[in-house]
C-alpha cells in the first residue's frame, strides 16, 4: 500500500510537469476527448456524480455538483492530453483504490415496523398530537415526548430525545365517534369518546433516535460527512476559487447554465446524459486542452488528485451508512414487548377495559406480531348472559416481505398469515364461545404507491367476517398510498 | 448578497453569510457545511451555518453542504434537506434541496465576493 501511494503521487507530478503548449499542439481530437471523458465519468466517484446530476436533470431539479462536474470534466482534459502511458497508470492506480460507491441510504424499514416508535415518529411530524380518521372514527395519538419535546430548549433534539427517554417510551391514544362530521375537530367531544389507551414500551428503544444509534450516527457518519465536505470544498477552492476571468471559473458557470437548461426535455436518460458530456466538452475540456483556460501547476496537480480525494471521501461516508443501516437492522431484529391499558366506551359510559400485551420482532424479512388481551365489564348486564369477566383474545400475524424495501423502489411483494382466537363466554347460548379466525393474504404491488391486497378468511363463526352463513370469504382490495403515489415523477 | 442562480450567489466582502437548513421527516443534524476545506460549525435548531465572505474581491467561497438520511425509515420517501441563503447586507433566497431520493446527497455552493 505504501509504495503503491508513492507511484500514484510520481505520477500526477509527471502528468502536473505537463507543459501547456503541447496541448495545443496534436490536442486529442473529439474522439480520445470523448473516450477521455467516458473513462473519467465511468468509474468512482465521478461516475456517481454524473448520475446523479442525470437523474436530477431527468426529474426536473438542477444539478447540485456543479464543481465536482467541472473538476471531474477538467481532469479529463488533463488525463487526454497526457502520455498514453502516463494516463493508463493513472487509471490503473485509481481502478485499485476506488470502491464502487455503495447504496448509501441505508435505508432501514425494520426499526420503523415497530409501534411505538411509529406513532412517535408521526407525533413529532406533525407536532404533540397526530390524528386519524377512518370511517367514523377519529384516532388522537400523542406521546409525553412529544409535548416535552415541544417546550424543551432546543426543541425536539437528539439531545432532548435522551433527556427525555422515559417519556419517549409511552403512548396515549383516544378515538371518537364522528358520525359523518367533514370537519370532526371542531366539534368532537368526551361524549363521542369511545376508546383510549396507554402503551408502555417495556424493551430498549430499537428505534433510530436511540443511544445505541445515536452514537454510531456523531462517531461515525457525522465524521465522514464532514471530512467529505471538506474535502470537496477545499479542492473546489484550489482549482475554481480564482477570479472567473482567468477562465476555468467562468467556463464552470456558463457550463451550470447550460446543464440547468437540460432540465425536463422529458428525454431518455442516456440523451441527457449525453448532452450533459457534450457541455463539458465544449465548455471545460476544449478550452483546457485547446489552452484557452490557462492553468497553473498547482491547479492542474489539484485536478489530477481530485478523483481520488472524492472516491476516498465518498467510500467512507458509503461505508459509515452502511454501518448504521447494518446497526439498525440488528437493533430491529430484537424483540420488542409493549404493555397497554385501554378501555372502551359505549353510549357515554365505559363498557369494558383491559389490558394487552404485544410482541413484534423483525427475523430477516419477515415480521412476527403476536399479542394477548384480557377484558373485563364495569357493570356487567345478566340479561346478556355477561360477566364480570368480558373475554380473552389471542392473536399472531406472521409476514415476509419479498422485494427491496428501499423508500425508492416499487413496495415489496408482502405474503401474511395470520390468526386471531377469542374466548367470549357471553355467546354461549346463541353462538360459540370459542371463536377463531384465521387468514392468508397476498399484497401484490402494481406500482410505487399502489398494492393489490388479495385475502382468504376461515372463521369458525360467520359473524366474524360479517357473513351471514358462510365461514369463508375472499377479497380482492386496492390499496393506494398517496405519499408514495405524489412521489412518482 | 444577490442570487445569480440556485447554486451560485455574489456577495460583498467581510458579508456574513448564512446558510439555513429546514429538514423535512429527518433529523437536522444530519446535514454538515464546509467553506474552502473548512467545516463551519452549526447554530441552532433550527441547524444553520454562519462563515464570512473574507475573500478579496473576484474571488469566491466554495462551500458544500453534505447530508445524510441513514438509518430513516423505508417510509420517509419525501424527506429532504430544504436550504435557504441570507446575508447580513441584505438578500435572502431559498437555496437548493437535496432530496432523499437523489444519487448524491450533497450541494456545492459558490460565493462570489464583489
Amino acid at each position: 500500500m505504501k509504495s503503491y501511494s508513492v507511484r500514484v503521487v510520481v505520477v500526477i507530478a509527471a502528468l502536473a510537469l505537463v507543459p501547456m503548449q503541447t496541448f495545443g499542439q496534436g490536442a486529442p481530437d473529439a474522439s480520445a476527448r470523448s473516450a477521455a471523458l467516458k473513462a473519467v465519468f465511468s468509474k468512482g466517484a465521478c461516475q456517481t456524480e454524473l448520475a446523479a446530476a442525470v437523474d436530477r436533470l431527468q426529474r426536473n431539479q438542477e444539478p447540485d455538483n456543479q464543481d465536482s462536474l467541472t473538476i471531474c470534466a477538467a481532469n479529463a482534459a488533463l488525463t487526454a492530453a497526457a502520455e498514453p502511458g502516463a494516463r493508463q497508470a493513472v487509471e490503473m492506480s485509481r481502478m485499485k483504490q476506488v470502491t464502487a460507491p455503495s447504496d448509501a441510504g441505508g435505508s432501514t424499514t425494520v426499526a420503523e415496523r415497530a409501534a411505538l416508535p411509529r406513532l412517535l415518529a408521526i407525533a413529532i411530524e406533525h407536532g404533540a398530537i397526530d390524528k386519524a380518521i377512518n370511517g367514523t372514527t377519529l384516532t388522537l395519538t400523542g406521546s409525553p415526548y412529544a409535548l416535552a419535546a415541544a417546550v424543551a430548549e432546543g426543541g425536539d433534539s437528539p439531545q432532548t430525545y435522551q433527556d427525555y427517554r422515559v417519556l419517549n417510551h409511552i403512548a396515549v391514544s383516544a378515538s371518537f365517534d364522528i358520525g359523518q362530521n367533514t370537519d370532526p375537530l371542531d366539534s368532537v367531544n368526551t361524549d363521542q369518546l369511545t376508546d383510549v389507551s396507554f402503551r408502555v414500551l417495556l424493551t430498549h428503544d430499537r428505534s433510530g433516535r436511540s443511544a445505541t444509534f445515536t452514537k454510531q450516527y456523531l462517531d461515525a457518519v457525522i465524521p465522514a460527512l464532514t471530512e467529505q465536505a471538506e474535502v470537496i470544498s477545499g479542492t473546489a477552492t484550489d482549482i475554481l476559487s480564482a477570479a472567473p476571468a482567468t477562465g476555468l471559473p467562468d467556463a464552470e458557470t456558463l457550463s451550470f447554465t447550460e446543464i440547468e437548461a437540460l432540465k425536463d426535455l422529458s428525454q431518455a436518460p442516456d440523451t441527457t446524459r449525453a448532452k450533459l458530456l457534450d457541455v463539458l466538452d465544449r465548455r471545460i475540456v476544449q478550452p483546457i486542452i485547446s489552452g484557452q483556460i490557462p492553468l497553473t501547476a498547482a491547479e492542474r496537480t489539484a485536478i489530477l488528485s481530485a478523483p481520488l480525494k472524492f472516491d476516498a471521501v465518498a467510500d467512507k461516508v458509503a461505508k459509515s451508512e452502511a454501518s448504521l443501516g447494518t446497526l439498525v437492522r440488528t437493533m430491529g431484529e430484537h424483540p420488542e414487548f409493549t404493555a397497554s391499558f385501554f378501555a372502551h366506551r359505549s353510549g357515554g359510559k365505559l363498557e369494558y377495559s383491559g389490558g394487552r400485551g404485544a410482541y413484534d420482532q423483525w427475523i430477516g424479512k419477515v415480521e412476527l406480531t403476536a399479542n394477548g388481551a384480557l377484558t373485563i365489564y364495569d357493570v356487567p348486564d345478566p340479561a346478556k348472559n355477561q360477566k364480570k369477566f368480558r373475554d380473552v383474545t389471542a392473536a399472531f400475524t406472521m409476514a415476509a416481505f419479498h422485494g427491496d424495501i428501499s423508500p425508492t423502489s416499487n413496495p415489496p411483494t408482502v405474503f401474511s398469515f395470520s390468526a386471531r382466537y377469542q374466548y367470549l363466554p357471553e355467546a354461549r347460548g346463541t353462538s360459540k364461545p370459542n371463536k377463531a379466525l384465521a387468514q392468508v393474504k397476498v399484497e401484490l404491488p402494481l406500482s410505487k404507491g399502489v398494492t393489490v391486497p388479495l385475502s382468504l378468511t376461515f372463521a369458525s363463526s360467520p359473524e366474524l367476517i360479517a357473513g351471514k352463513e358462510k365461514t369463508i370469504r375472499g377479497q380482492i382490495g386496492f390499496t393506494v398510498d398517496l405519499d408514495k403515489l405524489s412521489a412518482v415523477k | 448578497m444577490t442570487r445569480i442562480n440556485k447554486l451560485t450567489y455574489k456577495v460583498q466582502q467581510n458579508e456574513r453569510i448564512t446558510l439555513g437548513i429546514s429538514a423535512v421527516t429527518v433529523s437536522e443534524d444530519g446535514a454538515v457545511f464546509a467553506v474552502d476545506g473548512h467545516t463551519v460549525a452549526p447554530d441552532g435548531p433550527p441547524r444553520s451555518f454562519t462563515f464570512t465572505a473574507t475573500r478579496p474581491a473576484g474571488q469566491r467561497h466554495k462551500g458544500v453542504l453534505v447530508a445524510t438520511f441513514a438509518g430513516l425509515g423505508s417510509g420517509a420517501t419525501m424527506a429532504r434537506f430544504e436550504t435557504h441563503l441570507s446575508g447580513d447586507k441584505g438578500g435572502d433566497f431559498s437555496g437548493p434541496t437535496i432530496f432523499r431520493e437523489d444519487i448524491v446527497h450533497k450541494a456545492e455552493l459558490t460565493f462570489e465576493v464583489i
